[in-house]
Parts: C-alpha cells; structure tokens; sequence
C-alpha cells in the first residue's frame, strides 16, 4: 500500500511537471524564445516552431523514459526503499530532466536569434507609483489566514488538558501512529507553529515580489495582481491544510488512532488546487499578462541576453533590482549578481530549514 | 481641453465612498475656480460617473497603473541616447508631471531602490534626481527615500513676484534664443501656443 502511494505520488508529480513543461513555451512573453529575446512573433515562424516542436517532443520522450523507470522501480525495488529518504531523489530526477530539452532549445534559439536583425533597443521605463503588497491584496483579507490560525489554535488549546502526557507526532500509511513526543506547549502546538511559519514566509515572500523590476504598462500590472492573490490563496490553502493536520493529530492523541485517509485526499486536493491555480493563471495570463492579448504591451523584459546565463538564470551586478521576471517560467527569479539578492535567497533557503532544526528540536525526535 | 486637475482629481478620488467624493469634487471645484484656473469641463454627474462606473479591474486596489494608465501614465522614459545625463531627465520628466497636474501634491512617488531597480540604473542616479527635486521644492523625502509630491504645491496663493518675474526673465531669453536661431515671432507664437496647450 504504502510502495504504491509513493510510486502514485511520483507518478502525479510526473504528469504535472510535463504538463507545466509542454505548455511553458506558450505562456512566455511572446518575444522570448526559451529564454532569448527574438523579434516578436518569431514562435509562428517554421523555425520558432521546429524548435518548440522538438523541445516538447523531447520533453515527452523523457516523461515516458521516467515513466517506465517508475514502473520498474515499483516492480524491482525492495520495500524499505520506498520507506528511505532515497525516494527524494526521484521527484528531483523528474524536475531536472526537462532541463535537458530546455538547454537544447536555448541553444537553437540563440542561433535564431543572432540570424535575424538586431533590434531597436527598448527604451528604460518605469511607473511613478510606489508597489506595496496592500495595493494588490486587499489587507482585510489577511483575517483569513489570520482567522484559520486562530481557529486552530483555539481548537488545540481547548484539547491540551484532556491530551495524554505523550502524544503521536508522525504517523503511517494505515494510521498507525509510528513517532511520538512529549506533550508540550511547543510539540502540541507544533502546527500552529507551522502555520505561522508559513504565513511570515509567504508573506514577506510575495512583499518582495512585489517590488520586483516592473513595466508600466496594465498587462504586467494584472499579471502582478493575479500573481499576487495567487500567492495569497496558496497561503491560505496551506495554513487551512495545516489546520485540518492539526485537527487530525488532536483527535490521534485523544483516541489513539488517526484515520488518515482523508487527511490524504484533502492534500491531494490542495496540491491539485496550488497547481491548478498556477496552470490557470499561466493560460489566462501568461508571464508579464503577455497572453491578455493586451495590443503592444507584450514588449520584452527590456534586460539585455548578456545578463542571462543559460537564458534562466539572470546575473546584472549593475542592476539594483532583487527579484525580475522569469524569461521561461511562470514568476520571478533572484537577480544572482546583487549581493542583496543573494542575502536574501540565503535568508529564503535557510529559514525552512531552520525551521524544520527547530521542530525536531521542540518535539525531540 | 480637460485641465489637469480634473484629471488627478477623478484619479485620486476613485476610491471615496459617494458622500466624500461629493465634498471633495465640489471643494476642488470652487478651490479651482478660486484660483483663476480654467472650468473643471466636467459636470460633477458626469465626473461622478467616471469615477464610479469605470470597469472593475480599474477601480480594484492595486490598479493604481490602470487607473492612471487610461487617463493620463505617469511614468517615466529614459533616453539612452540622449546627452541629457539619466539623473536629469528623471527631474525634467517629475517636475513635467507635476506642473501638468498628473502628480498632484501629496502623491507618493516610489522608493528610490523601486525607481532604480525598473529603470535598470544605479540607486544613486535616482537619489541624485530625487535630491535635486527636493532642493526645488517639488517633492518632499521622507525618512530618507520616501517621496511625495510637495504639498505647498496645492496651496491656494499667488505666486510671489519673484517667482513671475523669473518666468518672464526665462520667456524672454527663449524669445531671444528663438530669434538668434532664425525664428519668427509668428514662429515662436505658433510653437508656444503647440506647448502651453497641451
């Protein structure tokens, strides 16, 4: 049962990444082939379509070469393999190797690229507003996430005296509990704790995207605000997830045994709604509102080629800028030449873990 | 031809509940006319209207791009080309804005780090543009980067003397460069009259 649930996740996790991969090329800027500015419309052309054509056919050849090595996983792997931290290894596999596709269609569209004329340089624009995260999200809507914290915190609070003095604190498959701690205000109360992890992250996370190098122009304006509520119901998805795993351990703790059935569609669920949203938001918006269909606003990033290594990753010492758009992606990226930017992909990196030292800390595993 | 005030008054009013626009229209209006300016040009129903029928998306929070987009976009261009150092062609480009009433007093203007990082220049070309508006009293820096347009700039005065003798000593050295290029005065006239009514 268990084999199966880790090979079904896998398998999940590889229909969404191909999906996401095969439908990329078209929710990009339209003047950006895999990364490389080329003259607008350049994607209709035989040549921007021959490319395209080959990076998804690469793309699905790959899906089902991970698609059999699944299959032959499940039927030759033993058991406690499924159960050792050595599966991470598969999810990685599965988002690294559409790289290999990408990487070869880069290289193609630069080669398109420095065959056609070069291009009138855009002209350095900038709206004379200021960006604050209220201006996107509407700060009254924080009490949700607010308010589902609360609630979860209430919940356990009213449960803490009638909770036995150790409590289960990971569970199996079936709904076994397999891991236990101490009652504690820090281990009882650990998801709340979770919760409000979550929430300072994302938050501070999407303030920062919101100061992100922009264009005036109302395209990357609605792509900006979808991008940012998108943002907000993640959050609020993820807090209400960890409430409802809250609800589920109390109940554990009380009774003895946790059926965790539910617990596991209502993740499916969730995860399916977070990639749903995303692929949503790319359909109807595209990178930068570039599918709004919004007449000459589907303008470049205006950031020269030379500043992006491998057509994805953007290194400009001279550029002020933390965060800039994605070339080939849904989003943003870190802007690796500021060392600010670098600081703060430390700080982004570093607080999951931390947190996570800090729970096997509270809950002493 | 719509003033500018009309235009950073329906801006700046589109998210007062109905009974506060009211005031504020009607007293911007009077304060208008007070000051010798031209008509609104616009009737209060139909500005009322603007206002509060404009689509959804403009009038959401966080469409303050929009909102400006449709009317009137401050925003600012650099020339790369020009010989016209990057720092001055922000202050020509604010002080423009200003004088035409896209950014009306007490309107925050971004972050130096926000202006430098969509801009794609250096923080301290920004701070330089930012800090020779301030010495001209057209925008005000709060705690060091936070920027608003200058609020004396909607006081209701005449200007001093000074200050209209300055205009006029700059009108009459234009008037002269004017001639010294091979200009007619008819000339001048025609290009004066294609700039002020704008």
């Amino acid at each position: 049962m268990a084999t199966l649930l880790a090979v079904g996740i896998q398998a999940l996790v590889l229909v969404i990444i191909t999906t996401i991969s095969l439908l990329m090329p078209s929710l990009t800027r339209r003047d950006l082939l895999f990364g490389t500015t080329v003259p607008p419309n350049t994607r209709a052309t035989a040549a921007g379509r021959a490319i395209i054509r080959r990076y998804r056919t690469g793309v699905l050849l790959l899906a089902i070469l991970q698609a059999i090595g699944l299959v032959l996983l499940r039927a030759l792997a033993p058991a406690r393999f499924w159960a050792s931290i050595g599966i991470v290894v598969i999810p990685l596999v599965l988002v690294l190797l559409p790289d290999i596709p990408y990487l070869l269609a880069w290289r193609a569209s630069r080669a398109l690229a420095s065959s056609a004329p070069p291009a009138a340089p855009p002209v350095p624009s900038a709206g004379l507003h200021p960006r604050r995260y209220a201006d996107y999200v509407p700060l009254v809507w924080e009490a949700l996430p607010l308010a589902l914290i609360a609630l979860t915190a209430s919940y356990l609070a009213m449960t803490y005296a009638a909770a036995p003095a150790i409590i289960p604190t990971h569970f199996d498959a079936a709904g076994n509990p397999n891991a236990y701690a101490h009652k504690t205000v820090g281990s009882y109360f650990l998801l709340v704790w979770t919760q409000l992890f979550l929430y300072v992250l994302i938050t501070f996370l999407s303030a920062l995207t919101v100061r992100a190098k922009a264009q005036p122009t109302v395209a990357d304006e609605t792509f900006r605000r979808r991008m940012m509520r998108y943002l907000f119901g993640v959050k609020s998805l993820m807090i209400a997830l960890m409430g409802v795993l809250a609800l589920s351990v109390a109940q554990s703790a009380l009774s003895g045994h946790a059926n965790v059935n539910w617990v596991l569609w209502v993740t499916l669920g969730c995860v399916v709604l977070i990639l749903g949203g995303a692929i949503w938001i790319g359909i109807t918006t595209g990178q930068g509102g570039s599918r709004l269909g919004i007449n000459g606003q589907n303008t470049t990033d205006r950031m020269d080629d030379r500043y992006w290594k491998l057509g994805g990753i953007y290194a400009n010492p001279s550029d002020p800028a933390i965060f800039v758009e994605r070339r080939f992606g849904l989003g943003w990226t870190i802007n690796v030449g500021n060392p600010r930017a670098l600081l703060v992909l430390i700080i982004l990196l570093a607080l999951p873990f931390a947190f996570t030292a800090l729970t096997f800390v509270v809950v002493g595993r | 031809m719509r003033p500018a005030s009309a235009r950073s008054i329906s801006c700046r009013s589109m998210r007062l509940p109905p009974a506060l626009f009211c005031v504020t229209i009607t007293s911007r209006a009077m304060t208008n006319r007070s000051m010798g300016g031209r008509s609104l040009g616009l009737t209060l129903p139909k500005l009322f209207y603007q206002c509060y029928n404009s689509p959804r998306e403009e009038s959401e929070p966080g469409a303050g791009i929009m909102a400006t987009e449709q009317r009137e976009p401050a925003v600012i261009r650099l020339d790369e080309a020009s010989p016209t150092p990057k720092y001055q062609q922000i202050v020509e480009q604010v002080r423009a804005l200003v004088a035409s009433g896209v950014l009306s007093p007490r309107t925050r203007l971004p972050s130096v780090r926000q202006l430098a990082a969509d801009l794609g220049i250096n923080v301290n070309t920004v701070l330089a543009a930012y800090r020779a508006l301030e010495s001209e009293g057209i925008i005000l820096l709060r705690h060091g980067a936070r920027a608003v347009v200058h609020p004396r700039l909607e006081r209701v005065t005449e200007p001093p003397v000074g200050d209209i003798e300055r205009i006029r000593a700059a009108l009459e050295r234009t008037r002269t460069d004017a001639l010294l290029l091979g200009m007619t005065l008819e000339q001048l006239r025609a290009l004066a009259a294609e700039v002020f009514g704008r």
